[in-house]
């Protein structure tokens, strides 16, 4: 099994780094992880993807924001009722136009 | 300037003339000063609103230009929530001896230096150096003599007002913003050797090394509002530290153009066209008619390698989802002429 690691631009809004994880997976990958990293010393988003062997079928990945200000309780409230019934990737913080957001990937 | 004044300047200057310090010849003196924002001040009488920099260093020097070596940089970096100058993300490093050489070697190298390293700073020489001022000789610091070693840093991220009592009531020093000054008066020392081509004596310096990382606002983990970082260390210390990526990561700020190109996005949203043309090529990867050595070929052809712990196939799936229109344009024809 092969990976590959991924700088997602930190300035652009939530909707491009979807685009880009989209088109990504639809070039025979599949994303394992989104999270923010030390990468020469700085701060990045690095998406972590699975390398395929051929283009997948899965259903696109999406991105949502949670309210990073919300207690820890009412986060994980929101986590499983807003995302139930989808497959959830990964939740983590990361850098949306310049600002940490946390955000779920997730399938539906 | 007042008898007080006077007086107050004179007597640590006498004091280091007897104590043989000579600064240029067997002392070095190195300090910087740096302000973003409003600084008011009497050491040195300064008065100005801005971003300001000063560097200055008084080192020996010796046969064929060697000198001991020190390193500083300064990076400063105010975003749009950069309302007052105090939350602008600055870093700043100061060293001498062998951490300078340290710092300036390892850079932005991500891996802890190697503990037992030749990062020496130890000058060689071909003789002993000496020279005179108003007839009295000057040498290097001796071996089994003692001499004081100043290092100091002021470091002020918001106000400051203060009073040093010769102004009156007046306050000497007004500052608002970001303002960090560092300063070492270093003694060197000099002793015999028997080193090859000649070489019979040695100088060397001790090492100092001081660093701040002062970030505000945005690149914070989520909850920090600041985040404010230094480290303050000499001799082995010093040499120690500068070894760790953590501490010279103050010196490889985001603004550094040459590490910067370390961190760039890979991955970006590309129009639909490239895109279409980029799953066209990689869906010419799926059958498995499609070879290894056929990947290999276009690899090859495209400027691009195998990379470690995978197939040609996958390293070429890779290099596909990251073409640009002109990389499209190199590989579409790369693909046609696989045999």
């Amino acid at each position: 099994m092969s990976f590959s690691l991924d700088i997602l631009a930190s300035d652009k809004p939530l909707a491009d780094l979807q685009t880009a994880v989209q088109q990504k997976e639809a070039s025979g990958f599949e994303l394992i992880s989104l999270a923010q990293c030390l990468v020469a010393g700085q701060l990045v988003n690095l998406a972590t993807f699975r390398v395929l062997d051929s283009v997948g079928n899965a259903k696109p990945i999406k991105l949502d924001p949670v309210n990073g200000n919300l207690p820890l309780q009412q986060q994980d409230d929101q986590i499983n009722q807003n995302f139930s019934g989808k497959t959830v990737v990964c939740y983590a913080a990361i850098l949306v136009e310049g600002q940490p957001v946390n955000v779920v990937a997730y399938r539906a | 300037m007042n008898r007080p004044t006077y007086v107050m300047t004179a007597l640590p200057m006498l004091a280091l003339a007897l104590s043989g310090c000579a600064i240029g010849y067997n002392h070095t003196v190195f300090g910087t000063k740096s302000n973003f924002g409003l600084d008011i001040d009497t050491k040195p009488p300064t008065a100005e609103v801005s971003l300001a920099r000063r560097e200055m260093a008084i080192a020996p020097t010796f046969e064929n230009g060697q000198t001991t070596p020190v390193m500083a940089s300064f990076a400063l970096a105010a975003d749009a929530e950069a309302t007052f100058p105090m939350f602008a993300a600055y870093s700043s490093t100061f060293s001498g001896g062998d951490a300078a050489v340290i710092m300036a070697t390892l850079f932005a190298s991500p891996d802890i230096g190697n503990p037992v390293g030749d990062y020496s700073s130890v000058i060689s020489l071909r003789s002993a150096p000496t020279n005179s001022i108003l007839c009295k000789t000057i040498t290097l610091q001796r071996p089994g003599t003692m001499h004081p070693f100043a290092f100091a840093t002021d470091t002020t991220a918001g106000l400051k007002i203060a009073w040093s009592g010769t102004t009156g009531q007046y306050p000497d020093t007004i500052r608002f913003g970001v303002n960090r000054k560092e300063l070492a008066l270093a003694p060197v020392f000099g002793g015999e050797t028997n080193g090859p081509n000649g070489v019979t004596h040695a100088a060397h310096m001790p090492s100092f090394l001081a660093t701040v990382d002062h970030s505000g606002g945005a690149g914070l983990a989520p909850g920090l509002r600041y985040k404010h970082l230094q480290f303050f260390a000499t001799g082995k210390a010093a040499e120690k530290l500068a070894l760790q990526p953590a501490v010279r990561q103050a010196m490889i700020m985001r603004l550094d153009p040459l590490t910067a190109d370390f961190a760039k996005a890979t991955l970006t949203a590309v129009a639909p066209e490239l895109q279409a043309r980029r799953v066209a090529l990689i869906k010419r990867l799926d059958p498995p008619s499609f070879t290894e050595a056929q990947a290999k070929q276009v690899l090859d052809a495209t400027g691009h390698a195998v990379e470690s712990g995978k197939t040609a196939k996958q390293s070429l799936r890779i290099v596909l989802s990251r073409a640009d229109e002109e990389a499209v344009k190199t590989l579409e024809t790369a693909f046609n002429n696989v045999r």
